[in-house]
């Protein structure tokens, strides 16, 4: 039963991957897009250390976060969610064999293998014949993937909460704008966090965000230790799975009774 | 004027409906883009300056880019959804109507959460103005046009960015690259960048010339008053390019029997 679920899931991952595929062309345009954002904080940081080994570093730092973007920033709107709770097909979610949160994992997990594919390698790849960028020591390789994995996880869960928020009040673009101004500030994503004054530092590292972008990036430069962030990494996952669960239960059940 | 009055009181009364939600949204806008002038304000408490300006000067190159953004995000939000309006037909319907279509577009919905936005540039933007020393008071009478440049500049990039979608369809991503990266660099100074990069900033996409170089002017940092007369020559250019892009894409959608 258990081996059938996961192929429904992996189905599920399938499909959202094919969906995305059919928009490639559109996909490149963003690709640059996201390179000059990229090329604007390298620019940045470039006039402020110089093309110093601690500029360069920053460079490195910038666009590693930039290509990972894509796969823990700017996932689609509340996973998917509030597109179904908009058009109706909400529904159909609650029919379906699988859980809402099961569902919606998976495919995220599809759009996100797709954007690992023809987003991230490709602006990866341009960071580092065109900006120089550092390649990771092969020992932060392995560390480095379970980091970002995890930190996919968790950048997962915090927009399947944006989708629940369309679920009880229907509209998401201030909730999606808040979430924007805690993952620009607090995920490390455009500033290495040791540029942060240090109290400032403690509540960034009490969040979640850090742990999606700031952590495996560091890892990827050899700043952070692997067991420390997973044991991190694992309780906001256990934290916001719990909370996830809990929250999905509640309100479907009452949108089942306002359907009647 | 009728029309742009009774679209805005439609507007006002469906998105003061969810007033929990419309307070949401207004915070949200709020502080959405203020993360990324947070994020240099930390530079710049660390590092004193970027290529000579300092903290409270990119503020207000800042506010005066996201002053025009935050306007034209709220009375002109109609070309960022432009390609929902190509993509599902309904454009057809705005052209039967006795109203220009541009207008129509561009006052589809007056969106007051964008006011969040506004109101953030407006605050970092007195900040600024508070703690920089300029050349002249006649900045202060300078400033208002300046304003206005920044919201015309940017409803024009929007109308051809907007136009785009009667070729391509979808212009989501397009709009992305030719509006928004290109906003956000603009809101630095030019000499951060590659020659070529603030080129296309200054003379095509021209967000340097309503920020940037009248604020080189009146800060004292350059000598050249012509500097004053960038936005007008901005405007001057960007309005029959636009206004041309618009019209040719109208045509063109018209005569593919759509």
């Amino acid at each position: 039963m258990e081996v059938i679920y996961i192929f429904r899931g992996l189905e599920l991952a399938k499909k959202s991957f094919e969906r995305n595929r059919v928009y490639l062309l559109n996909h490149i345009v963003n690709n640059i897009g996201s390179i000059v954002f990229g090329y604007i904080n390298v620019r940045i940081w470039l006039a402020v250390l110089g093309n110093s080994k601690e500029g360069m570093e920053a460079v490195t730092y910038l666009m590693v976060n930039q290509a990972g973007l894509w796969l823990v920033m700017f996932l689609p709107y509340g996973c998917y969610l509030p597109k179904k709770v908009y058009d109706g097909s909400i529904a159909y979610e609650m029919l379906r064999p699988y859980g809402l949160l099961y569902g919606s994992f998976f495919e995220i997990a599809g759009h996100i293998f797709y954007n690992f594919l023809f987003r991230s390698i490709p602006i990866f790849l341009f960071s580092i014949f065109v900006m120089g960028i550092s390649l990771p020591n092969p020992h932060q390789i392995l560390p480095y993937s379970i980091t970002l994995i995890n930190g996919i996880l968790i950048s997962f869960f915090i927009n399947y909460f944006i989708g629940l928020w369309s679920i009880k009040f229907l509209s998401i673009n201030g909730v999606q704008m808040l979430y924007y101004f805690a993952g620009t500030l607090f995920s490390g994503a455009f500033i290495h966090l040791k540029y942060y004054p240090d109290f400032f530092k403690d509540i960034v590292m009490s969040l979640p965000f850090a742990y999606t972008t700031y952590v495996p990036t560091a890892v990827y430069q050899g700043q952070f230790g692997l067991i420390e962030a997973c044991i991190k990494q694992w309780l906001w996952i256990i934290v916001l799975f719990i909370t996830a669960y809990t929250l999905t239960n509640r309100l479907t059940k009452n949108m089942a009774i306002q359907g009647g | 004027m009728g029309l742009f009055v009774t679209l805005f009181k439609a507007s006002l009364k469906s998105e003061a409906q969810y007033k929990f939600d419309f307070f949401v949204n207004i915070i949200g806008n709020f502080l959405g883009l203020f993360g990324d002038f947070i994020i240099v304000v930390f530079i710049l408490m660390r590092f004193k300056s970027i290529d000579g300006w300092q903290l409270h000067e990119v503020a207000l190159i800042y506010s005066i880019i996201e002053f025009g953004f935050g306007v034209y995000r709220f009375i002109g939000n109609g070309f960022n959804k432009f390609e929902t309006l190509i993509l599902s037909g309904k454009f057809d319907t705005l052209l039967i109507r006795p109203a220009s279509s541009l207008f129509q577009v561009m006052l589809q919905k007056v969106d007051f959460k964008r006011l969040g936005m506004v109101l953030q540039a407006a605050a970092v933007g007195i900040w600024g103005i508070q703690r920089t020393t300029f050349i002249s008071n006649s900045f202060y009478f300078y400033l208002p046009f300046q304003l206005l440049a920044s919201v015309i500049i940017n409803i024009e990039i929007s109308i051809i960015l907007a136009a785009i979608a009667f070729w391509t369809g979808k212009n989501e991503d397009i709009i992305i690259l030719g509006h928004y990266s290109t906003l956000s660099a603009s809101t630095y100074p030019a000499t951060i960048y590659h020659k070529i990069f603030s080129h296309i900033l200054t003379f095509i996409i021209p967000f340097f010339a309503v920020s940037y170089y009248p604020l080189l002017y009146f800060t004292g940092k350059s000598q050249n008053g012509l500097y004053m007369l960038a936005p007008f020559l901005g405007i001057l250019i960007m309005t029959p390019i636009s206004y041309t892009i618009w019209t040719l894409g109208v045509k063109r959608y018209s005569s593919s029997g759509t």
